[in-house]
């Protein structure tokens, strides 16, 4: 008898949490927070390539579209973007006006101005930027903008903390509710998190391929890379042993987040190390942004409660005031 | 007795919370989940994979063997050690290639190989162009005085770090073509450099970071608009040369 009420009730519990873990809903917030993020991100990533929109998206700039099929290959086919259209690439005014309007709607998504339109928008004009670059002038940040913006998609990214809830609240003749828990937010939510797990999973693999990362040299190697330098940290190399200690841990960080970030007690110190780990690439690496943009998906760990205590009172302050 | 009732009713509020939910809906979602979360699982998996293996389909899109390599490969024997893969054998990558149209069109379809394998040397490129009156102008990119903000210098850091490798031999002559075109000069030449890190001790030792002798040509070209044919590869060169920053 056991032999089939086991399984089965496995298979219950299994079926319950697979539910739960993706259909529960939940409390917006959290991928609202991450949407001014994300916004906020995207909109000054795009806003720098205005110093150089033709040099990259034009017809003879550093990679032409000739060269960048060629280096896509077979790829170049679904590699989609409005960047390669001769009306675009070839004609200055209008390439303008499309970065113009993509800056408008990144702007939008941030603020939250007709968020769930602006976020569909948004990863599509995301993708049109960076899947006319590569292989060339792309780097980790453009994986993580497109990720976050793909997810903001899933979910009610502005049913907080955007301009969409205060125009609805102004319009409303009683006080408006709490916004309701949502099964796209947690979707989203979900996404992101998972997406995170395999980044740093295949980030500390893939430095597992390499030597400098066994016999702890590589926090060295990075620290004297004069081009990556923002600050100079080869006083470091008084300290060897120090160095090959925190080049150990990054590894093992990266590789065992998947597992640990899931953990009540463990998360709260794995985030602490993403924000040190990130912290520091930005500060010392010169980059910046990404270590932002992935900081922007960490958020996704934190909780509804946590996210209202910290952006209510900055939304409380800053929203517009009744005449 | 009080936790199993305690269990049943949270499931019952679970069950409640997701009833807006027609489960068939919830069984399609789901399978979509699953596919999707296989796609970004495996691509980076299959970038690794590339990686190690040196995939051919990879390999002839992303770089063109010099004519001496390609004599090399058809002399060299067979690597035993390593069983072709293909679609065919393997799982991961027939799934992988079912789903990279979709990982291409959501710009999904790469690795994650941050600071990977090893955090290596940088690559930069000199460039000294000269004008129809005869001046010349020397520069290198990236550089960060003259790239502002950050990220701007980044993403031309990224324009020299793939030129070799990864860009196939004729973005270095889209390279110069552009240089060119925004210096208003009649002929470029590029030359790839490798700037070498030092070791602790040698920091120590007091040599600086760009110490002239930490900076490596790998290769060069030159030309004008026209002439711009020749690919920047390290076989350009017979061997590194020590050069000046």
């Amino acid at each position: 008898m056991n032999l089939v009420r086991i399984p089965r009730d496995y298979l219950t519990s299994l079926v319950r949490a697979w539910n739960d873990f993706w259909f529960q809903p939940s409390d917006p917030a959290v991928l609202a927070a991450i949407r001014i993020c994300a916004g906020a991100m995207l909109f000054y990533t795009h806003l720098v390539w205005s110093l150089d929109l033709q040099a990259f998206f034009g017809a003879d700039g550093w990679l032409p579209r000739d060269v960048v099929r060629l280096a896509q290959g077979e790829a170049h086919t679904t590699m989609w973007s409005y960047f390669k259209l001769d009306l675009i690439a070839e004609n200055p005014a209008v390439l303008w006006m499309v970065h113009i309007a993509a800056l408008v709607v990144f702007f939008c998504l941030a603020i939250g101005l007709f968020s769930r339109t602006m976020s569909v928008l948004a990863f599509a004009a995301a993708v049109a930027y960076v899947n006319r670059i590569p292989p060339g002038a792309y780097f980790g940040l453009d994986k993580a903008n497109c990720m976050l913006a793909m997810y903001l998609m899933l979910g009610p990214c502005g049913a907080r903390f955007s301009i969409d809830r205060w125009w609805k609240k102004k319009r409303a003749a009683e006080p408006l509710p709490d916004p309701p828990p949502s099964v796209g937010a947690t979707v989203a939510i979900r996404m992101i998190q998972l997406h995170m797990c395999i980044i740093y999973l295949f980030g500390g693999l893939g430095k597992l391929q390499g030597w400098a990362w066994w016999d702890g040299s590589a926090l060295w190697m990075a620290f004297a890379n004069l081009e990556y330098q923002s600050f100079d940290m080869t006083w470091l190399a008084r300290f060897p042993r120090f160095l090959g200690f925190v080049t150990h841990v990054t590894v093992f960080w990266e590789v065992f987040y998947i597992v640990l970030v899931w953990h009540r007690l463990w998360r709260p110190l794995i985030l602490l190390s993403a924000v040190v780990v990130h912290g520091g690439i930005a500060l010392s690496m010169g980059m910046i942004t990404f270590g932002l943009a992935m900081l922007i998906g960490n958020m996704a760990f934190l909780t509804p409660e946590f996210v209202n205590s910290v952006f209510d009172p900055i939304v409380e302050r800053i929203k517009p005031r009744e005449a | 007795m009080a936790k199993s009732e305690k269990t049943d009713k949270s499931a019952e509020q679970s069950s409640e919370a997701r009833g807006s939910l027609h489960p068939l809906l919830r069984l399609v979602l789901s399978l979509a989940f699953l596919l999707h979360l296989a796609g970004i699982f495996l691509a980076p998996m299959r970038a690794s994979i590339s990686d190690a293996y040196r995939l051919p389909d990879r390999d002839a899109a992303f770089r063109r063997p010099s004519a001496d390599e390609q004599r090399a490969n058809s002399a060299a024997t067979p690597d035993f050690s390593r069983p072709p893969i293909s679609a065919e054998n393997s799982a991961n990558i027939w799934l992988h290639e079912k789903l990279e149209p979709y990982l291409n069109i959501c710009y999904l379809n790469h690795g994650y190989n941050f600071f990977a394998p090893d955090p290596g040397p940088s690559l930069l490129i000199r460039y000294t162009v000269e004008r129809e009156d005869g001046s010349t102008f020397r520069a290198v990119f990236p550089d960060l005085k003259k790239q502002w903000p950050r990220l701007r210098y980044h993403r031309h850091f990224m324009l020299s770090s793939h030129s070799w490798r990864v860009l196939p031999p004729e973005a270095a002559d889209a390279y110069a073509r552009h240089l060119l075109k925004v210096h208003n000069a009649k002929r470029i030449t590029l030359e790839l450099l490798e700037h070498r890190l030092l070791s602790e001790q040698e920091v120590l030792d007091g040599i600086p970071l760009d110490d002239p002798s930490t900076y490596v040509v790998l290769g060069t070209i030159s030309g004008d608009a026209q002439s711009l044919a020749a690919p920047m590869l390290e076989e350009t060169l017979p061997a590194p040369e020590e050069v000046q920053p």
